[in-house]
C-alpha cells in the first residue's frame, strides 16, 4: 500500500485470534428456541398482518400527503416570490461581497431513515442518494429512481456533470472497495471509472470540472494496523483516459466555475481529521503554489459566480462539570453543532446561512445527577455528547447559484437519527 | 412471487438467532425475551414500508434501538432494578455448567467503552458484515473497520495482560 506505515508483525493474528475466540464465545450463547417457534406462529400465522398494516398505511396516507402537499405548494410558492423579488432589485450575483439567507424550505422529509442522505443539483432536477441508490426529488415531494443498484452494493453522494446529462456516484462492487462510477441522468449506461485494488480503499464525494473533462473525487484508504488509521487523499481522474494521481491529502473536493483551483477540506494539524477537526483550503488545480487555508469547516462547495465557498461548520464547546483533585476534568458535556455558513473566498469574511436549534432533548441535570451519585471513576473522563434538536451539512449550490440545497437532521440519540430532510435556502446577495 | 408472510417468515428463521443473541448480550436474560419478542414485532408491523437494501441492517437497526431505549430506561430506574441487571453479567451457573463459556474474554468485552462493545458484539454476536454495522451505527465503512480493529486490538491486550494469550 503505497505511503502505508509498516505492519507491525503479528497484528492481523493477534486480532484474528481474539476474533476466533469472540465467535466461539458468540456461539456459546444460548438462543430460546420455544420463543422462536412461539413468535413465529404468533406473527406470521397472523393472516397478511404485514399487508393489512401496509393497507392502513396507505389508505391513511392520502391526506398526510395532501398536507405535505401544500406545505411544499406553499413552500415553493414563497420560493418563487423571494426569487421574484430579488430578480427585480437587481441582485448582482455576479459582483456580492456578502451572503444571506432569505428562506428555508424543506423539500423532503424522511422520519425512521436508516442511511446515508446528500444531494446535488441537475439544473430544473435535483438528485438525491436515498437508500444507497440515487433518486430525482420530484417537485411534488415524492422521489423517481434514477438508479438503483444490486443488493449488496451501493450508489452514493452523486454530483451531476456540467451539461446535466451524466451523474458521477460512489459506487461499492463485492470484493473491489468502493469505486467511482458514472451513469447517464436517463439511468442508463453504468461504467466505472476507478476501481480500487482492495476493499480497505474508498472513492468518494466526487466532483465534475467545469469542462466536464476530469472528476476530482476523495480516496480514503485504511493503513496501518495499531493504530489503524484513515488517510484521505484528493485525486484528479482526466476521463480521457489513464489512471488517478494524487493531489494533496483531504476530502470533498469542489472545483472554482473557471476550473484554475480546487477547494477541500483537510485534518487539521496535529488531528485525525475527524468532525470538528478539518479546516477549507484553496489550491491551484494544476498543483502549482501554494494552498491557502480559508479556516475551519467541512463539506466545501464552491458557488457558481465564484466569489464564495458554502461549507459546513462543526463545532464543540467543551465544559467541564467536575474535576479531580488534581485538577483534571472528570466530567464533561460535549455540545456539538453543525450549520451551514458561507466564506468569500477572497475577502474571508464568513457568512452564516443556517442556524442550529440548540434546544438538546437530552436531560443533562439528570445525567449530571446520576453521574456524581456513581463518584468520579478511577481514571479518564465521563463525557456526555450533546447535540442541538438539529444539524445541517452537505451543502450543495443550484445551478444558478440563488439557492443552496443542504440536508438537516434531527438526532434523538448517539446512534439513531430520527430524522432527516433535504431543504434549500434562498439566498441574497449584496 | 412469495407473499409478504413468506418473505417475512424466511428472514425470521435466518435472523432470530442472531438478533437473540446480540440482544440477549445486551441486555441480559431478564429481559432477552422481551426485547427479541418487540423487535420483531416492530419489524412485522412495518414490513410492509421495508424497501431494502440491507435486511440485516433494517432488523439490527430495530433491534439496537430497542436495546438503546431498555438501557436509558434502566439508567434512570430505581438502585434496585439496576442491581438486578449488574446480577446478569456474568452467565447463570447452570448455564456455566453445559457451555464452555469464555469468561475472561466475557468479562473484557463488558468493559469495553460502549460503543467498542457494540461494534464488537454487532460484529461476533449478530453476525454482521462491516457495512451492515455502519448502516446500523450511522457511520461509514471505514471509521467501523478502524474502530473494530482498535477494539479487538485492545481486547488481545487485556487477555495479553491477564496471561491468556501470547504475545
Amino acid at each position: 500500500m503505497k505511503g502505508s506505515p509498516p505492519t507491525p508483525a503479528g497484528a492481523i493474528e493477534r486480532a484474528e485470534e481474539v476474533g476466533a475466540r469472540l465467535h466461539r464465545l458468540a456461539a456459546s450463547t444460548p438462543v430460546n428456541e420455544q420463543l422462536r417457534d412461539e413468535l413465529r406462529a404468533r406473527l406470521v400465522a397472523q393472516p397478511a398482518a404485514g399487508q393489512a398494516a401496509a393497507r392502513s398505511r396507505r389508505a391513511g396516507r392520502a391526506p398526510v400527503i395532501w398536507r405535505a402537499r401544500a406545505l411544499l405548494a406553499a413552500c415553493t410558492a414563497v420560493v418563487v416570490l423571494v426569487a421574484a423579488v430579488l430578480l427585480f432589485t437587481g441582485s448582482n450575483i455576479a459582483t456580492a461581497r456578502s451572503v444571506e439567507a432569505l428562506a428555508s424550505a424543506e423539500l423532503l422529509r424522511l422520519t425512521d431513515y436508516n442511511g446515508f442522505l446528500s444531494v446535488a443539483s441537475a439544473g430544473e432536477r435535483i438528485v438525491v442518494e436515498k437508500n444507497e441508490g440515487l433518486w430525482f426529488l420530484l417537485p411534488s415531494g415524492s422521489t423517481q429512481a434514477l438508479y438503483e443498484p444490486p443488493r449488496g452494493t451501493y450508489a452514493r453522494m452523486p454530483a451531476v456533470s456540467p451539461d446535466g446529462k451524466r451523474v458521477a456516484f460512489a459506487h461499492s462492487q463485492p470484493g473491489s472497495g468502493t469505486g467511482i462510477s458514472i451513469i447517464g441522468i436517463d439511468g442508463q449506461g453504468v461504467a466505472r471509472v476507478t476501481v480500487p485494488a482492495s476493499e480497505m480503499v474508498y472513492d468518494s464525494f466526487p466532483a465534475w470540472s467545469p469542462d466536464g473533462a476530469k472528476l476530482a473525487f476523495a480516496r480514503a484508504e485504511l493503513v496501518g494496523m495499531r493504530p489503524v488509521t484513515m488517510v484521505e487523499t484528493v485525486m484528479l481522474l482526466d476521463l480521457a483516459g489513464g489512471e488517478p494521481v494524487e493531489f494533496a491529502r483531504g476530502s470533498h473536493p469542489t472545483w472554482s466555475p473557471d476550473g484554475q483551483h480546487l477547494a477541500y477540506s483537510r485534518p487539521l494539524e496535529g488531528t485525525d481529521g475527524g468532525l470538528a477537526s478539518t479546516e477549507l483550503v484553496v489550491a491551484r488545480a494544476d498543483g502549482k503554489g501554494a494552498a491557502r487555508v480559508l479556516g475551519r469547516g467541512d463539506e466545501p462547495t464552491w458557488s457558481p459566480s465564484g466569489q464564495f465557498v458554502a461549507y459546513a461548520a462543526v463545532e464543540v464547546h467543551e465544559r467541564v462539570l467536575r474535576a479531580h483533585p488534581d485538577g483534571s476534568p472528570w466530567l464533561v458535556v460535549q455540545e456539538w453543532s453543525r450549520e451551514i455558513w458561507a466564506v468569500n473566498v477572497l475577502s474571508g469574511e464568513r457568512f452564516q446561512l443556517t442556524a442550529s436549534t440548540p434546544a438538546p432533548r437530552f436531560d443533562l441535570a439528570a445525567w449530571q445527577r446520576d453521574a456524581e451519585a456513581e463518584g468520579p471513576p478511577a481514571e479518564g473522563q465521563v463525557v456526555a455528547v450533546v447535540e442541538g434538536d438539529s444539524s445541517d451539512w452537505g451543502p450543495a449550490w443550484s445551478r444558478d447559484g440563488r439557492t443552496l440545497l443542504f440536508i438537516r437532521s434531527a438526532q434523538s440519540s448517539w446512534v439513531s437519527m430520527a430524522r432527516f430532510s433535504v431543504c434549500q435556502l434562498t439566498l441574497r446577495f449584496r | 412471487m412469495d407473499t409478504p408472510q413468506q418473505q417475512f417468515a424466511r428472514y425470521y428463521d435466518d435472523y432470530f438467532a442472531r438478533v437473540y443473541r446480540y440482544v440477549y448480550r445486551r441486555v441480559g436474560a431478564r429481559d432477552a425475551d422481551d426485547v427479541t419478542s418487540e423487535v420483531f414485532t416492530k419489524a412485522w408491523r412495518s414490513f410492509g414500508a421495508y424497501r431494502g437494501p440491507s435486511f440485516a441492517a433494517w432488523i439490527f437497526r430495530i433491534a439496537h434501538s430497542q436495546v438503546t431505549d431498555l438501557l436509558r430506561r434502566r439508567s434512570r430506574a430505581p438502585q434496585e432494578d439496576r442491581d438486578a441487571s449488574a446480577g446478569e453479567r456474568v452467565p447463570a451457573p447452570d448455564l456455566v455448567a453445559h457451555v464452555e463459556t469464555d469468561l475472561v474474554l466475557d468479562g473484557l468485552l463488558r468493559a469495553l467503552p460502549d460503543y467498542q462493545r457494540t461494534l464488537v458484539e454487532l460484529r461476533f454476536f449478530a453476525d454482521l458484515r462491516h457495512a451492515d454495522i455502519a448502516r446500523v451505527l450511522g457511520k461509514t465503512e471505514g471509521a467501523v473497520k478502524v474502530a473494530l480493529q482498535r477494539a479487538l486490538l485492545r481486547l488481545h491486550d487485556e487477555l495479553s495482560r491477564d496471561g491468556e494469550v501470547s504475545i
